[in-house]
């Protein structure tokens, strides 16, 4: 599976980003894809989701639009490291993930922006693997919680 | 519109060298709606039940087949979600998938369980994978009918080149038993008798428990 990049934007601690890696993680959806039959670990889910240092050219003293836009650019140049297959929608932690938690999912096709939309942690993996193989646009998941400010399957 | 004519090529190439493909054997009591999409597409459409991995055209395959944009399930209230075989991440998706309305649930399952697939299975780019469907008794179309119940649709103009790399043939039904006893259904052109004969000895891969089983014997 390709991951989808993680980028902090909000300028979080490292051990903010690990607390927040950890209740992506901590998502009952892996055990529900998986029947419970493996650990989490080893599911194929695990790295759904994977930190990623911000690209030079992206301040974080930028407008959200700015910021996204310079993002799109990163993960369509091929330019992320090479460790990993990559996707090239990806999530931010931003001002308002230290308030409620959600982070900014943005929805990547063609090199352009297609969607973009809030997620809460659990409801990551979710999205993020959906987004990965284009099984289900953000589109689906807004009409999924009723437009919602924030999608959050409860898991 | 993007037209990788590498992959097709490579996909028509080995069509017939399936010996080591991974097995993706999805459960019908899990994803109903979507295995019963699937095997509408396969037995009576004759679009591939074998695959290969191309994600990097995943979007326009996406753009292009019948679910549209905005998706046309979007007014259902239980079907809202818009399902499609072949996968947008295959070579084989496109156009010339077939889509079905299923619940959004089922569907959001359903790509989580591809993705760890194709990451617990190293199906890498280009990489050629089966399909194969068991607990498939009660599921429409499973009984070998091919009578559209309205839920099934796909463009009804296709490019000449969508028509190229539809690939379509006529199968048989072939029923391999794995070592705890379930039933894989899978498809066999009738062009390469016994072709699936390859899978035996094979693991297959339980798509929603995302572990292995072998499969021991073929009773069709």
């Amino acid at each position: 599976m390709s991951s989808l990049p993680l980028f902090n934007v909000a300028g979080a601690s490292s051990s903010e980003v690990e607390k927040l890696l950890a209740g992506i993680r901590s998502t009952s959806y892996i055990a529900e894809v998986t029947s419970n039959e493996v650990p989490p670990g080893e599911s194929g889910l695990w790295d759904a989701v994977v930190p990623v240092n911000l690209p030079d050219d992206c301040s974080q003293s930028s407008s959200i639009d700015e910021q996204v836009k310079a993002l799109v650019a990163y993960t369509t140049s091929a330019k992320l490291p090479d460790s990993r297959s990559w996707s090239a929608s990806f999530l931010i932690i931003d001002s308002r993930t230290s308030r409620d938690g959600s982070l900014l999912a943005v929805e990547v096709g063609e090199k352009k922006e297609i969607d973009r939309m809030r997620v809460a942690p659990k409801s990551v993996v979710e999205v993020a693997s959906n987004l990965a193989v284009q099984n289900m646009p953000l589109a689906e998941y807004k009409a999924m919680c009723k437009n919602a400010e924030i999608f959050d399957d409860g898991r | 519109m993007h037209f990788s004519l590498p992959l097709v090529l490579v996909a028509l190439a080995s069509a017939a060298t399936s010996t080591l493909a991974a097995t993706l054997s999805w459960d019908g009591t899990k994803i109903p709606n979507i295995c019963s999409n699937d095997l509408y597409a396969i037995q009576c459409l004759g679009l591939p039940s074998s695959l290969h991995r191309d994600s990097s055209d995943a979007t326009s395959h996406r753009s292009m087949n019948a679910c549209r944009s905005p998706n046309r399930c979007a007014g259902s209230q239980d079907y809202g979600s818009c399902d499609e075989y072949p996968y947008a991440s295959s070579a084989e998706g496109g156009a010339q998938a077939v889509t079905r309305c299923v619940p959004a649930h089922e569907n959001s399952v359903q790509g989580g369980t591809l993705s760890s697939f194709y990451t617990r299975n190293d199906i890498e780019q280009g990489d050629q994978y089966n399909v194969a469907f068991y607990n498939t008794r009660g599921l429409e179309y499973a009984d070998g009918s091919c009578d559209n119940s309205g839920d099934e649709v796909r463009r009804r103009q296709l490019h000449p080149r969508d028509l190229l790399r539809m690939n379509t043939a006529a199968y048989s039904r072939r029923v391999f038993n794995t070592a705890e006893g379930h039933e894989l259904v899978m498809f066999e052109p009738l062009s390469q008798p016994k072709a699936l004969d390859r899978v035996l000895g094979t693991d297959a891969y339980l798509a929603t428990e995302a572990r292995w089983v072998p499969i021991v014997n073929a009773t069709m």
